[in-house]
Formats: C-alpha cells, sequence, structure tokens
C-alpha cells in the first residue's frame, strides 16, 4: 500500500468515527405508553429497537416529559396514579395518587406544578411535582381529558369528553374563566408557541376548533375528506407542531392517518398513511422526524416530516397510546 | 303554542346540564365498591352489549343502558351492572347492526375485562 493510499484510509476511518459519533451525539430516546400491557417501551431512536420495557402500572397513557429532560410523567388509569420515571436510569422511582383515572396530564413551563385530568371525576387535578401534595381540585365537565398549558404557565385549558367543552382555568386563581362548546368529544387541546390560540380535537365530531386564548372565541373549525375514507371513521385525537409553528399533525384515529394542516390558513395540505389507530404523535428534538403511536397495529410509524413520508413500523407493547421524548 | 328550541340552543342546554351535573351532583360517593367494567378493544362502537351464563341463551339486559350514550366505543369502558362474578357469553351488536359472539368471558365482579377483535366468533354482517 502506497504511503497516499494509507492516508486517504486513514481519512476515511475518521471520517466514518465522526459519523458515528455525531450520529451517536444525536440519538435521543422515545418513550412509549402501551395502554394494554401496563408498560413503556422504550425506544433508541439511532437503532429504532425497543432497549427497555419498563413495568409501570396499570393502562399507562398521558405520559410527557418534565422540562428539565429528568423524569418522565405518566398516567395510570387504572391505578388512580401517576408514575415517575428517571429519564435516565429507565426505574420508576416514584408513584404519586392523582384522584381517579388520570387520563392526560401536563406540566407548567416551570416545571413545578403537574395538571392531571381525572376522567371519572369530572375534575382537573393540581398538583405541586416536588412533594406530590394535591394543590387543588377543579371540578369541570364530564369525563375530562385534554390538558394543555399555556405557554406564560398563566392558563390551563382542559377538555371534558362527555360535556363536549372546552374549560379555561386560571393557574393563580383555580377559576374557570371560560366553558366554550366545540364539537362532540374534545380529546386533546394544545396552545400554539406564542400563547395566542388554542387547538382542540373533537373525536366524533371530527373537527378541529381554533379558539382565540383571550376572547375565547372559535376563529376556525377545521374538518377532513379523505378519498375513500368513511367520514365516521375521521376522529382527531392528538395534535403536535412543526417546530417553526407553520404545521401541525393531526392524528385521526380510525381513519389510520395523519392529517397535515397548514397553521396560516387552516387548510389541509396531505394525508400521512401511519399504523391503524393512531392517538398520539411526538417530534424528534431537531423537528425532523415524527413518530406516531398506534393503537390497533400495537407499533410506532416513523414519518419524515419534510417529505411527509411514512420511512418505517416499529414494534412496540399492546395498544400503544402517547409518546414523550427525551433529547 | 310550544315554543320550539333550536338544535343549537339544546346543544347548550345539554351541554351546561352535564357540567352542572358534575360540578354538583355526579360525583362517586367516597369509599364505592369498584364497578365492574368491559373494557371494549374489539376496533368497533358496540351498541348492545348482553351476557348469558356460558352456554346458555338467557341473555341478561342490555349493559350498553349503562353508559351515557348507550354505547361503548373502541378502547372505552362501559360499567357492568348486577352480574356476579363468573363465565359468561357475551353478544355484541355493534353500530353498523352486525352481530358477534364471545364465549366464556370470565367476569369478576369490581374488576375489568377486556374483548378484542381475536375473541369475536359467529359474527353475522348487517
Amino acid at each position: 500500500m502506497t504511503k497516499i493510499s494509507k492516508i486517504l484510509l486513514f481519512g476515511l476511518a475518521l471520517l466514518s468515527f465522526g459519523i458515528a459519533a455525531a450520529a451517536e451525539a444525536n440519538a435521543y430516546v422515545i418513550f412509549v405508553s402501551n395502554e394494554k400491557d401496563d408498560t413503556v417501551s422504550v425506544v433508541d431512536s439511532a437503532s429504532l429497537k425497543v432497549i427497555k420495557t419498563i413495568d409501570v402500572g396499570h393502562r399507562p397513557r398521558g405520559i410527557i416529559i418534565t422540562p428539565d429532560h429528568k423524569t418522565i410523567v405518566v398516567c395510570l388509569g387504572d391505578d388512580g396514579q401517576i408514575a415517575m420515571i428517571d429519564a435516565n436510569t429507565f426505574k420508576v422511582t416514584r408513584k404519586l395518587d392523582s384522584g381517579s383515572d388520570p387520563e392526560l396530564l401536563n406540566i407548567s413551563p416551570d416545571g413545578k406544578i403537574l395538571y392531571v385530568a381525572n376522567e371519572d371525576d369530572s375534575l382537573v387535578t393540581i398538583m405541586d411535582f416536588a412533594t406530590g401534595n394535591t394543590i387543588e381540585e377543579v371540578p369541570i365537565g364530564v369525563e375530562p381529558e385534554g390538558m394543555a398549558v399555556s405557554p406564560d404557565g398563566r392558563i390551563v385549558v382542559a377538555t371534558s369528553e362527555s360535556t363536549s367543552m372546552a374549560h379555561f382555568i386560571d393557574t393563580k386563581t383555580y377559576k374557570v374563566l371560560a366553558n366554550i362548546l366545540v364539537d362532540s368529544r374534545p380529546r386533546y387541546a394544545v396552545f400554539t408557541a406564542d400563547g395566542s390560540k388554542v387547538w382542540v380535537t373533537s373525536e366524533v365530531g371530527g373537527s378541529v376548533s381554533i379558539i382565540d386564548a383571550k376572547t375565547y372565541k372559535i376563529l376556525n373549525v377545521i374538518r377532513f375528506a379523505i378519498p375513500g375514507v368513511r367520514p365516521e371513521l375521521i376522529s382527531p385525537v392528538g395534535i403536535t407542531f412543526t417546530k417553526d409553528g407553520k404545521r401541525a399533525f393531526i392524528s385521526l384515529g380510525k381513519a389510520n392517518r395523519l392529517a397535515v394542516v397548514d397553521t396560516s390558513n387552516y387548510n389541509v395540505i396531505d394525508y400521512v398513511l401511519v399504523g391503524q389507530r393512531p392517538w398520539h404523535t411526538e417530534l424528534s428534538p431537531d423537528g425532523s422526524t415524527l413518530y406516531s403511536a398506534n393503537g390497533e397495529t400495537n407499533d410506532i410509524t416513523v414519518v419524515d416530516v419534510a417529505s411527509l413520508r411514512p420511512l418505517k413500523s416499529v414494534p412496540v407493547g399492546r395498544l400503544p397510546w402517547g409518546l414523550a421524548i427525551r433529547p | 303554542m310550544p315554543r320550539m328550541i333550536s338544535k343549537s340552543k339544546a346543544k347548550t342546554l345539554l351541554a351546561i346540564l352535564s357540567l352542572a351535573c358534575a360540578t354538583g351532583f355526579c360525583l362517586s360517593p367516597a369509599g364505592a365498591a369498584p364497578k365492574t367494567k368491559f373494557w371494549n378493544t374489539t376496533g368497533d362502537t358496540i351498541v348492545k352489549f348482553e351476557l348469558a351464563p356460558a352456554g346458555t341463551t338467557n341473555w341478561g339486559p342490555d349493559q350498553c343502558k349503562n353508559d351515557r350514550d348507550d354505547s361503548v366505543d373502541d378502547d372505552e369502558r362501559l360499567t357492568i351492572t348486577n352480574v356476579p362474578t363468573g363465565t359468561y357469553d357475551a353478544r355484541m351488536t355493534y353500530k353498523d347492526g352486525g352481530v358477534c359472539l364471545a364465549k366464556s368471558v370470565k367476569v369478576v365482579e369490581g374488576k375489568i375485562f377486556s374483548l378484542e377483535k381475536k375473541d369475536l366468533t359467529n359474527c353475522t354482517k348487517p
């Protein structure tokens, strides 16, 4: 081997090492709550393999990561508890009594306060994250589910499935500021990044309502039509905005697709075919990849955000429901 | 002449009533015994759910009547009443009119039992 060949070979080896190291540095971990297996699957983003299955408690659904990325918090519907998982060691570190049938939860931007939707009790339970103590219980409509926190932490929006309302709650006084009627069975709520609007999905109504966060007026209602799919199968649930806020991915449940919506004009740009009954989605830390938890196919679909193409299906536990990602 | 109310007003009224119910009168009493529940994971909405002692056709009352909207959607729970612990056959009528059976379903009072698509037999199409 000539000297030049050796130098070239060494350079190539160095380059490969650099690429591998960069991939490793960009790797992150995806946590998926498996409603029927009572577990949380931990998926490595680089290999797209399940690297750990955590026995967490009964009927895990709502799942979030704390703002400091240290803890995964999961609702355990059949235990009346929420579980804390160390995001690095994957161990369950503690469980808090949260009231009956917690379904979805959220956390204040400073990571100090948890907001839990208690489906059976028609309550929002407000808890201190550090102590686990209940600070307040706020009665709202029947079967609370969606739980959004405004970017400034001042307002929480909870949705009630049976009452078909979005309830705006002041996080200082715990008073309900407004009850906004939306289409049937609202399941999820999320604020836009600037806090000016709240998007609410209605599963039975088949729509997404856009509510002005100050005036509480419904600004727009997005509806969906997919050629060859019966309208009653279109059942919107989860919402994820892209990092730049220009698009929203709406999980359409029994329609087995994600709708991609242009947030500037609320037009549907495309539908992405994923696994069966997608519940919720989550974006990778760099915003380039979206993951969809698909309840009936027991998998997550990996979607390329730029091309809107589904890339791969990754098997997880039974009835995957929610996702959280640790950078 | 009777005064008619519009559909939207009726919808608002219903929502207000259920909200009032939620905040005042519909909370479960503390210490109540856990309810027996059916977890529908069969993939479709059931509008009639009956149980009979296994191997018989002595169908009990429609348990969907226990639900607020007389049905149980996929991945939703239905409260089962007046059914003691035992083994039962279940008969499910779906929203589209199809009927399916599930044989030898174990029901334990105060616990949750679930049925999946693979548990269904003798399905008849509408």
